[in-house]
């Protein structure tokens, strides 16, 4: 299969404009993007994406050896940026996605001319003199919750168990969020697992980066850790709470990355 | 917190739109899991104010929780789950459904629940706070984990399968019976998580299992029966799985696996069927052995009377012409070399015929006794010279049947110069015929070594090494084909005696068939 239908990519806007690559994190896909990507139509070429295994891209292709560290999902990019031949694109890349794409950038400068990293985090687990948020009994138990919360989801049990006639999904949440189990823990190890500290000094491109005020999963502190890592960066703070401000917050997170651009 | 509306052109009418769903979806979604408590949060999710019950079930004052985040009430991995999974769909859909996750209670316990929660908007659209339902998840939670564990154990159960399956089309390709127990051995343990494998192959005697040691060599004093189908038995700890290698209602070998009883393979069919076919290669694999055995065999028994005969010829061209009775004694052999290559030949073709059901029979009356008394006779000579006593008893008094002559001589001369062959010197060979009621028997009695029951029928059998090891490296046609004639003539040949103290082998033949 090749990447475009592979990864279920979307294009909108400019077709002969600058390409800005929007690239979901950890948890679910590219719709999360639908506040934000829209307000880049008018002068960009935008792309849209789901990871492999997440979103709608078929689970049984999955690789699961090649998905066991960020650089495949780097290469994953790179496939699909040589496939669309795109040249100097702007990488949004939200989460986890923020590593993928410093580890894309290095690898293929050509394609990719700035990287804006949203809540980006080169290390979830705590580390010696880092602050990363999270131990690694937080990621062994994930497992569990994602396996239940699919459980629920899929089999209609949760209605069935509570003993009420549960409300009818008349949304299109059918998919959303929802992937095979094993992937998403597989994804959530890969990721939360990841240490990519060093490789934000080999970054090539400017780099965006948008930090929110107070983020569960990436502290302020780190998204100043990742500045100061990276060899040509701005830093924005955006005054709000969360981990999605492209979802929470729309406006502010594409006033910032607007205004940089 | 500001919402979007006005920022975004292309996104507020969908958001008012979601937004009517997400309204007519709250009353029925908050009673869909009859949340018992309510927790409502600022869009932010700061906690404005919670229920009783849910203070109750997490032993917490409402001072304690409120203005708090709400992640903070969540342990670490559903603190992941919130941000990366409950709040985007909240954020996306509006309403949240049936989250299941942790709350932690005051001692740091976990408090199983459910969570639907809703994303409250005003008339414009913005967003002014989110409510949360809270249902108490423990029952439900005992019959989730029950069920993910059943998950769980099918999902190795259907890797297992695979395996296996993949495991049999490598097995397709073994073509010895070396090729096949390996890869049974490297193969299996790791595609049914067996700690331990023991294979067992179908010994000589067609009737017992011998157990392989791990270099494929019999380890001797194994002996078992032959099993019928594959098995599962577990005693609580480990789970023992037998699988039998049959090709047709042939059993050629056994594998028992041991695994951890929580391993427990429940694939009985697919292991009959990876048993089944291994069975088949296995036999395909012997057949070859056996072919291969065959024609090494029947070219080394046609090499010798061959040389015999050049080497009688050649003395015969050099010297011959100068003796007579060197001549004389020359071209007997030769003839009698020619004879038994004859009778070889005869016997392959006969053998063959036999095997496509095509042996003709050329029938004629005869009085029996008279006929293997003759045969009998030409072996006297040679009994001799070996110091044996041959003997003849005809008691048939004079009893006449339909019997191809030639054929019945053949099968006389074989048992004959098989009992002369396996007696001891001084030893005495009794060849006895008699009529008892409708059948004729001919008995031919050794006091050889005799022969062990378990190898008797296989001595029958066509193409395959005798147990006998003296018997020399003959293809064994003569019992086989002995018995292939006989049949055909309506009669039965098998054999009887103690071990150790000599083989009797008797031959019955109806009086009333075949007119």
């Amino acid at each position: 299969m090749d990447p475009i239908t592979r990864h279920r990519v979307q294009l909108s806007g400019v077709p002969d404009g600058p390409a800005m690559v929007f690239a979901h994190g950890y948890g679910c896909d590219q719709h999360v993007w639908r506040h934000v990507a829209p307000a880049f139509e008018h002068d960009h070429l935008v792309v849209r994406f789901d990871h492999a295994g997440a979103g709608g891209t078929p689970a049984d292709e999955f690789d699961f050896a090649r998905h066991e560290t960020l650089d495949g999902y780097a290469n994953d990019v790179v496939d699909l940026l040589t496939a669309l031949d795109l040249e100097a694109a702007t990488f949004v890349g939200h989460s986890v996605s923020g590593s993928i794409g410093v580890l894309a950038s290095i690898r293929a400068p050509e394609r990719i001319g700035r990287l804006v990293l949203l809540g980006p985090s080169p290390r979830y687990l705590d580390d010696e003199g880092y602050v990363g948020g999270f131990r690694p009994a937080d990621i062994d138990g994930l497992l569990a919750t994602i396996e239940r919360n699919e459980l629920g989801w899929t089999s209609g049990l949760a209605q069935t168990v509570a003993g009420a006639d549960g409300p009818v999904s008349e949304e299109l949440d059918a998919s959303f969020c929802r992937t095979d189990p094993r992937i998403a823990y597989h994804f959530a190890r890969t990721t939360f697992l990841a240490d990519n500290r060093h490789d934000l000094a080999q970054v090539p491109v400017p780099t965006l980066v948008v930090q929110v005020a107070i983020d569960a999963i990436a502290p302020v502190e780190v998204g100043r850790y990742v500045d100061a890592a990276l060899p040509d960066s701005s830093l924005t703070v955006l005054d709000t709470v969360g981990h999605a401000p492209h979802l929470s917050d729309p406006a502010l997170t594409i006033e910032a990355i607007r205004s940089w651009v | 917190m500001s919402g979007p509306a006005g920022v975004d052109g292309t996104s507020t009418p969908s958001r008012g739109a979601q937004a009517s769903i997400a309204q007519a979806s709250i009353a029925r979604a908050l009673a869909a899991v009859q949340p018992f408590g309510a927790v409502s949060c600022l869009p932010d999710w700061r906690i404005l104010d919670a229920t009783g019950p849910v203070l109750e079930l997490l032993d917490l004052t409402r001072e304690q929780v409120i203005g708090q985040r709400f992640s903070s009430l969540l342990s670490g991995p559903d603190r992941i789950f919130h941000e990366t999974h409950h709040a985007p769909i909240l954020r996306l859909h509006g309403i949240a459904r049936e989250m299941a996750v942790d709350l932690r209670a005051a001692d740091g316990s976990a408090r199983p629940v459910l969570l639907t929660s809703v994303l409250l908007r005003d008339a414009a659209g913005d967003e002014v706070g989110i409510r949360i339902g809270v249902a108490d998840a423990r029952h439900r939670r005992r019959y989730e984990d029950e069920l993910l564990l059943a998950r769980r154990r099918a999902q190795r159960a259907e890797a297992q399968q695979r395996t296996l399956r993949e495991l049999l089309a490598v097995l397709a390709s073994a073509a010895s019976v070396e090729q096949v127990v390996a890869v049974l051995r490297t193969h299996l343990p790791a595609a049914t998580t067996a700690t331990e494998l023991t294979l067992w192959l179908r010994g000589v005697d067609g009737r017992t299992l011998i157990q392989l040691d791990d270099d494929g060599a019999p380890i001797p004093g194994t002996d078992r029966p032959l099993p019928t189908s594959a098995a599962v038995t577990t005693d609580g700890t480990t789970g023992r799985v037998r699988i039998p290698l049959s090709s047709g209602a042939r059993c050629l070998g056994l594998i028992e696996l041991a695994l951890p009883a929580e391993d427990h393979v429940d694939h009985t069919d697919l292991l009959d069927s990876l048993g089944r076919q291994a069975g088949q290669v296995l036999e395909r694999a012997q057949l070859h052995d056996e072919r291969e055995w065959l024609l090494h065999a029947i070219a080394h028994d046609l090499r010798t009377p061959l040389a015999a005969i050049g080497g009688f010829a050649r003395t015969l061209q050099a010297h011959g012409a100068d003796d007579e009775t060197m001549q004389a004694l020359l071209l007997q052999r030769i003839v009698a070399g020619s004879e038994r290559l004859t009778r070889m030949a005869d016997d392959l073709l006969d053998t063959a015929a036999a095997e496509h059901g095509a042996l003709a029979l050329r029938r004629a009356d005869h009085a029996i006794g008279g006929l293997v008394e003759a045969t009998v006779r030409d072996h006297v000579g040679g009994a001799r010279l070996r110091g044996v006593r041959l003997e003849v008893e005809d008691r048939s008094a004079g009893a006449r049947a339909s019997v191809d002559a030639d054929r019945l001589r053949r099968v006389v001369d074989n048992l004959v110069a098989n009992a002369v062959r396996f007696s001891p010197r001084d030893g005495r060979v009794r060849v006895v015929i008699e009529h008892v009621d409708d059948e004729l028997t001919i008995g031919v009695h050794d006091q050889g070594p005799g022969i062990a029951p378990a190898d008797r029928e296989r001595l029958f059998e066509p193409f395959v090494r005798a147990a006998r090891p003296d018997r020399g490296s003959g293809a064994g046609l003569g019992l086989s084909i002995a018995r292939q004639l006989i049949e055909a003539h309506g009669g039965s040949i098998e054999v009887a005696g103690e071990h150790g103290a000599g083989a009797s082998f008797v031959v019955r033949l109806p009086l009333g068939t075949g007119h």
